[in-house]
């Protein structure tokens, strides 16, 4: 039996490889035989001209045999899944002759594509961003690994220098770290930088080479030479693409450097928003960094080496040069790491990454059942055509290929529409300026091949399971035909689809209005917040550190760190004082949460009243905290309206005092007398609130003061407590500017006036987005106000599409099933029936359809609601039921339309119709 | 009357693989060595042969090869493969004692019933 199939198999594979030799083997060989035949006969005395005429009936039809030996051969059904040229037109014939179906799935489809390949890239990149490396496979990162840490971490200075000697497994050992300064490089311009200081060594290791310029070179690490940058393709664009750059100066924080390189803009170096190299000089960080981790060391496998090995030899110098700490927790491990690996690793989410993709690859399922029912219903429409190509002997194959060759056309025109849209949406980057996820470049090849992956599946569901469904029992349905019945018949398949699909559905318009109420949070937050917003700019202050600490923004270093803190609350009040100097500038203020950003939310506990406190759990109140500065209370407008607000005293004193605001007394102590109470913290954020953490009790405040809801009200929790600080006290503090006038107008002059109190101020956006520094309290929450509201518009059109979708889809097989009736209705008309009577009896399938498919939707909410994955509000309730209305109507419509039609028309017209 | 037999359905293969078991032949030659071990009793229609030799030689029992006629034309021969031999002596012993039984039942006689 094995023998047998291995020889078919390779007879077929033969065949199948040999392709139109097969044809011309066998013609020559027929004509052989013929040619033999014919001599033979002329030899018992036929004339050479009969001979040949005689043979060539003896033998048959040549085709016949030919065609028949192919089949011999099994290459029968490889024949009928060929498409030929004729199929291509044959195809584009049918879609132009059915404009509304190819529009429709046209649409339909590229929309699917188009969310679908946006949807990987988007993926891709936020799983395996792009990082420039040399040699992906040899390049490696060593770091120190703690005990309970899954990567390794980074590296001192000392344990850099040390590997650097020793370690011979990895070569051309580098090290790097990244940092944020201010960048200036004309008058009043400045920019927060983000930027990457590496020995000049690790450069190579990148593989980049510069688009103006040079890269770092060896003698860049040396401390008698100047300092230099090299700068990235973004910021040399925001620059002015100045090709005269190289040999310029810029100020970078505190310091000069000369410019002596520009990268290319794929050059991506550890991570994308990081726009400047600059030299690490290792030698000249002093001891104190020495202790400190921050460095990231990369190298490349030595020749012949492989990663174990590497591992090998560093996990042995661990053992000698790393020790248990003090606290008797264990020794940390060495670890080697593929760099892009690591960066993947770091960056990686995948299964709920992946877990977004497999919904949009069910939404592309869910755009094909409907076109597919589409094709369908056209397909039935077909039948007459279809029944004849049978009777001339077109097998079921060549009928579905047909129909695949059709949906082909379809889904590569889709395919190129919505690769298109992609190409245009993501260098457009969805209108925001820079992300986490996006850099402006468009589809790479392999998301390209996923999105022809796809159309190709669509186009096999649109032309398979349509085709199979038409091409079933057909025989038997011809012979039906001619005997006056019949006809197409919407199986069960079709009605779970459509059942299934109007479930499914049901939850698009509900979550819809839940989507919403996220966006109206945001607005909320701004309508809500009391001021007049738009006349307030607001920025997040920081300052570079080059001189009191080595490395970080917040050092570990007390001593330093006070020293740093001192200089920068010194530079913030002069920056504070000049700007109120301006003569548009109404007044200046900070915290560490301004109004319109959700602000902390804090357990407290209260005292009773008579000075004597009490920690019973039931005396816990939920409250919004900010940290204030002192004239918070002015610059936002809110008047005092019991006991006093802060002064420069209690700043001074460091009085434990607090300030409530209205909800506070209203809701908390019932409207009483606020001012003397004292209250106390149990703890910050979220888990505290909710008792997820234990209690850390905080030191008491006495209430002075109650202010009008200003700042902290939110629809959840509106009771406020404001406390006061020095602007050193909380990093980085946001800064609100009243301003007169159109806002906007004064970003730069406030940018300007920053630079000029000192170079190594830094004005930046809250939430880091590139592009975005000085911005109108009115956008303060740039992220929840833009981008819920891009999540918001994306969902709404994807489930507008959706249902409209699956609304026609819907329409489409109601319609069908309605209109191959007609002949049944107008037999029953004929015969005198209720016209009444009749339409109930229409109705009554697509309606039960509707009816189970609302009510499975319906309790899949349900279930969903009470596992808690989602709440259902009124509103939500409404749209559920006025969707479900819709759907209804849309069924009872598509029952309508062909039926009044027959309702109308003679009976004995309607029973002459071909059906 | 004549004295041509009808070729019963199924055969044809079995007389193919009978043919070339003999030595290998090309397609007019397989046709004319049936007719002639025959007698001229089976005759056969001269194109239907080559779908038959393709599925056999599809099914691994028979194999072929270019080569020259006795009258130096270019054609392909075919001959029986290992497992073709095998399969002609099943056939061979299945058709004869088809044949066989159908000979006893057409002898039989009311007295060998009684």
């Amino acid at each position: 039996v094995i023998g047998q199939v291995v020889a078919r198999a390779r007879s077929l594979w033969r065949a199948v490889r040999r392709g139109s030799a097969v044809d011309a083997e066998a013609d020559e060989e027929f004509r052989a035989h013929i040619e033999m035949r014919a001599e033979d006969l002329v030899r018992s005395g036929l004339s050479p001209e009969e001979a040949r005429r005689r043979a060539r009936i003896e033998f048959g039809s040549v085709e016949r045999y030919k065609e028949e030996g192919r089949a011999a051969r099994g290459l029968r059904a490889f024949d009928e899944l060929r498409f030929s040229w004729l199929d291509v037109r044959l195809g584009a014939r049918m879609l132009i002759k059915y404009p509304g179906l190819t529009i429709v799935g046209v649409f339909a489809l590229a929309f699917a594509i188009f969310v679908g390949a946006t949807g990987f890239e988007i993926t891709k990149r936020a799983v395996f961003p792009h990082v420039s490396v040399a040699d992906p496979r040899r390049v490696v990162t060593i770091g120190r690994q703690g005990p309970g840490q899954s990567s390794p971490g980074g590296a001192s200075v000392r344990d850099f220098e040390l590997w650097r000697e020793q370690v011979k497994s990895v070569e051309s050992l580098g090290a790097f770290r990244v940092d944020v300064r201010n960048l200036s490089w004309r008058e009043g311009w400045s920019e927060a930088l983000m930027l990457v200081e590496m020995t000049p060594s690790a450069f190579p290791l990148t593989g980049g080479k510069p688009l103006l310029g040079r890269t770092l070179v060896e003698a860049d690490e040396r401390a008698d030479v100047a300092d230099v940058i090299v700068l990235g393709y973004d910021i040399w664009q925001s620059m002015g693409a100045d090709q005269e750059i190289i040999g310029r100066t810029v100020r970078v924080g505190a310091g000069t450097r000369t410019v002596v390189g520009v990268m290319p803009e794929d050059f991506v170096f550890p991570e994308h928003w990081f726009e400047a190299w600059v030299p690490l000089r290792p030698a000249a960080q002093g001891p104190s960094t020495g202790g400190s981790s921050a460095l990231r060391v990369i190298g490349r496998l030595a020749a012949g080496v492989t990663i174990d090995e590497a591992q090998a030899e560093l996990s042995v110098l661990a053992q000698r040069s790393l020790v248990p700490s003090a606290d008797g927790r264990p020794a940390p491990t060495l670890q080697v790491r593929r760099f892009r690996s690591f960066v993947w690793s770091s960056e990686g989410q995948s299964p709920s990454i992946l877990s977004i993709n497999l919904l949009l690859v069910m939404l592309l399922f869910l755009v094909c059942s409907n076109i597919a029912l589409l094709v369908f219903a056209r397909a039935a429409t077909r039948e007459g055509e279809i029944a004849m190509r049978t009777a001339l002997g077109a097998g079921w194959r060549r009928i579905v290929m047909q129909l695949v060759a059709e949906s082909l056309i379809l889904a590569a025109v889709s395919a190129a529409i919505g690769l298109l849209a992609a190409e245009l949406v993501l260098r457009w980057n969805f209108g925001f300026p820079k992300f986490g996820f996006a850099d402006r470049s468009g589809l790479t090849a392999e998301t390209v091949l996923y999105a022809c992956a796809l159309a190709a599946v669509a186009a096999t569901i649109l032309g398979v399971i349509p085709g199979l469904k038409v091409t079933r029992g057909l025989a038997g349905r011809l012979r039906q035909v001619g005997a006056g019945g019949g006809g197409f018949r919407f199986g069960g398949l079709w009605t779970v689809v459509v059942i299934g699909q109007i479930a499914f559905t049901m939850a698009f318009p509900w979550s819809l209005i839940e989507a919403r109420q996220t966006v109206e949070a945001a607005d909320a937050l701004v309508r809500d917040a009391g001021i007049p917003v738009h006349q307030y700019l607001m920025f997040q202050l920081q300052m570079d550190n080059d001189g009191e600490t080595g490395l970080r923004d917040i050092p570990g270093d007390s001593i330093r760190a006070a020293a740093y803190l001192a200089r920068f609350e010194a530079e913030y009040q002069e920056l504070e004082r000049r700007l109120e100097a301006e003569p548009r500038v109404e007044s200046v203020t900070f915290a560490d949460v301004l109004p319109t950003r959700a602000p902390w939310v804090r357990r407290i506990a209260l005292d009773q009243g008579d000075g004597t406190a009490t920690d019973t759990p039931a005396a816990d109140f939920i409250v919004r905290s900010a940290a204030v500065g002192l004239d918070f209370f002015e610059a936002m407008d809110a008047p005092i309206l019991a006991g006093r607000g802060f002064t420069t005293a209690d700043l001074k004193t460091g009085a434990a005092v607090v300030v409530v605001n209205e909800s506070f007394v209203e809701r908390i102590l019932g409207g009483k007398n606020a001012v003397g109470r004292r209250l106390r913290s149990l703890g910050e954020g979220w888990d505290a609130v909710e008792r997820r953490t234990p209690d850390q009790p905080g030191p008491w405040y006495e209430i002075i003061g109650v202010v009008p809801d200003r700042a902290l009200a939110t629809a959840e929790v509106a009771e406020g407590v404001y406390n006061l600080v020095a602007p050193g006290a909380i990093y980085p503090p946001m800064v609100a500017v009243r301003v007169t006038g159109e806002p906007t107008s004064m970003v730069p002059r406030i940018k300007a006036v920053a630079a000029s109190v000192s170079p190594s101020l830094r004005v930046d956006d809250p939430d880091r987005i590139p592009g975005l520094t000085v911005i109108p309290l009115d956008e303060g929450n740039y992220w929840n106000q833009y981008g819920t509201r891009m999540i918001f518009s994306i969902f709404a059109v994807v489930t507008s599409i959706a249902v409209a979708l699956s609304l026609a889809g819907i329409y489409a097989i109601t319609s069908f099933t309605a209109w191959q009736r007609t002949r049944e209705v107008g037999l029953r008309v004929a015969l005198g029936a209720d016209p009444f009577r009749i339409l109930a009896v229409i109705f009554r399938r697509p309606l039960t359809r509707v009816g189970i498919g609302i009510l499975v939707g319906g309790v899949l909410l349900g279930v969903l609601a009470s596992k808690g994955f989602s709440s259902i509000s009124a509103k939500g309730a409404a749209v559920f039921l006025g969707y479900a209305l819709l759907m209804t109507l849309v069924c009872l419509l598509a029952s309508i339309v062909p039926i009044r039609r027959t309702l109308r028309v003679d009976p004995a017209e309607a029973l002459r119709a071909d059906s | 009357m004549t004295n041509q037999a009808d070729l019963m359905p199924g055969t044809l293969d079995l007389l193919i693989l009978k043919a070339v078991s003999l030595g290998k032949l090309h397609g007019y030659g397989v046709l004319l060595r049936i007719e002639q071990i025959s007698g001229g009793a089976l005759q056969i229609q001269q194109g239907a042969l080559y779908p038959a030799l393709y599925r056999l030689e599809h099914q691994g029992l028979i194999d072929s090869e270019w080569g020259t006629s006795d009258n130096n034309r270019k054609a392909k021969f075919y001959r029986l493969t290992p497992a073709g031999r095998k399969r002609l002596g099943e056939e061979a012993a299945s058709w004869k004692r088809s044949i066989d039984a159908i000979a006893r039942v057409l002898a039989a006689t009311p007295q060998e019933l009684a």
